[in-house]
């Protein structure tokens, strides 16, 4: 009888270890999982911070296309570097009417409608440039101007006593077409004419270059590792000037930057812009 | 028996997580430091225009990742690529294209780098990078 005692309460304790040992090991699975679905969660979120920051990266890397030129410069099928930048020149001309700079001292002050003013590259240390680039602003308003050789005429009307300024911008290594009109006035003053600095501007030829180049072949030969596009907008009427790639997705990151930029136009018009960059 | 499967089962799928993870994050630090190693020649090249009649020198020093993926890590210039090798497990390496038209060279494994760009009066550019 007891030898029967004795085997009942061994089994008991059997079961329990192996009860004590189900429990345990229950436990354990569940707590790993916990710990498991932790990790990966942090994994998760860790990546997509390391994610971003790459595409971030790299639009950084692209919206500085608008600060260097592409290699190479004249490139056909794609360039090994993405560059739209271009140095483009601007100088000053002061149209002053009052006495001292009257070409005839005797003559009264009055206003004069279409005094001409003459400039050569040449005479001005440029002998090398693209002549149909030039472009001549009176305030906000184009002028237009007469090429005769290598010579620019234009006239601007200027009240007594008044005094004009006015800006020419010119590039160098452009080919624009000729917008030589002819022009006729006066030359009742000397003007002085202001040396030439040189601006960073986005060259018209390369951003043609760029829009209409193949994608895929630009981004492969420029070891764009992302999709991106890049779009130009002119800031005073608010219209995209141009759109180059593909279109963000709807939904995953997609990092959007821009910056402001100054850009030449079809007529060589030096015009505000806004660059943006996306990337995905 | 069972408990000896269940750790070896569950030590794998971790170094299996980790090592993902590693690569993973290990690429896109590499194209972040890629980035960062052509910024810093960007703000150096002059472009071919500038000619001077004596060599001209221009450094620039970069916070480069000490590590990369928590792995050692190496870059270095091959033609006019920079080629960034981090040294795991697992290896992960990548090629980015400076694209100038210079001569590279030089190496860093990370941390403070200068890079040094010398124009010489021949008109040859040459970009060095080391570890600061």
């Amino acid at each position: 009888m007891m030898d029967a005692l004795h085997n009942r309460q061994g089994k008991g304790r059997k079961g329990a270890i192996q009860v004590d040992f189900v429990i345990a090991v229950g436990s354990f699975l569940v707590i790993f999982a916990f710990l498991l679905q932790y990790i990966t969660g942090y994994y998760a979120a860790a990546k997509d911070d390391i994610e971003l920051a790459a595409l971030r990266s790299e639009a950084l890397g692209l919206l500085r296309i608008a600060d260097q030129e592409p290699v190479p410069k004249e490139w056909t099928t794609a360039p090994l570097r993405l560059g739209l930048r271009t140095y483009a020149y601007r100088f000053y001309v002061l149209i002053n009417n009052t006495t001292p700079y009257l070409r005839n001292p005797s003559d009264p002050l009055a206003r004069i409608e279409g005094e001409l003013v003459t400039f050569n590259y040449s005479d001005l240390g440029f002998p090398g440039i693209d002549i149909n680039s030039t472009v001549i602003y009176d305030n906000d308003t184009v002028l237009p101007y007469q090429i005769t050789d290598t010579n620019i005429t234009f006239n601007v009307s200027v009240s007594a006593s008044e005094e004009k300024w006015i800006v020419v911008y010119f590039d160098d290594n452009s080919n624009f077409s000729s917008r030589s009109s002819t022009v006729s006035g006066v030359n009742n003053l000397t003007e002085k004419i202001f040396a030439a600095e040189r601006i960073p501007v986005l060259q018209y030829k390369q951003l043609q270059r760029l829009n209409t180049s193949n994608y895929t072949l630009v981004k492969n030969m420029s070891d764009i590792k992302n999709n991106f596009r890049i779009q130009l907008a002119d800031i005073d009427i608010n219209q995209t000037y141009i759109s180059y790639g593909g279109a963000p997705p709807r939904r995953g990151d997609v990092i959007s930057l821009q910056r402001f930029v100054v850009y030449q136009n079809a007529t060589a018009a030096v015009r505000k812009g806004r660059l943006t960059v996306q990337v995905w | 028996m069972l408990l000896m499967v269940l750790v070896g089962a569950i030590v794998s799928s971790l170094n299996t997580v980790r090592s993902d993870f590693r690569s993973f994050i290990g690429t896109h630090e590499i194209e972040n430091t890629c980035e960062l190693i052509k910024s810093g020649i960007e703000k150096l090249y002059t472009g071919e225009r500038y000619n001077s009649s004596v060599n001209i020198t221009s450094r620039v020093f970069v916070s480069l990742p000490e590590r990369i993926g928590d792995m050692n890590y190496r870059a270095r210039f091959v033609n006019d690529s920079a080629i960034i090798e981090a040294f795991g497990p697992p290896s992960i390496n990548d090629t980015c294209r400076i694209g100038f038209n210079i001569t590279y060279r030089g190496s860093t494994s990370g941390g403070r780098t200068e890079i040094n760009y010398t124009r010489f009066s021949e008109g040859i550019d040459l970009i060095f990078m080391g570890r600061a």
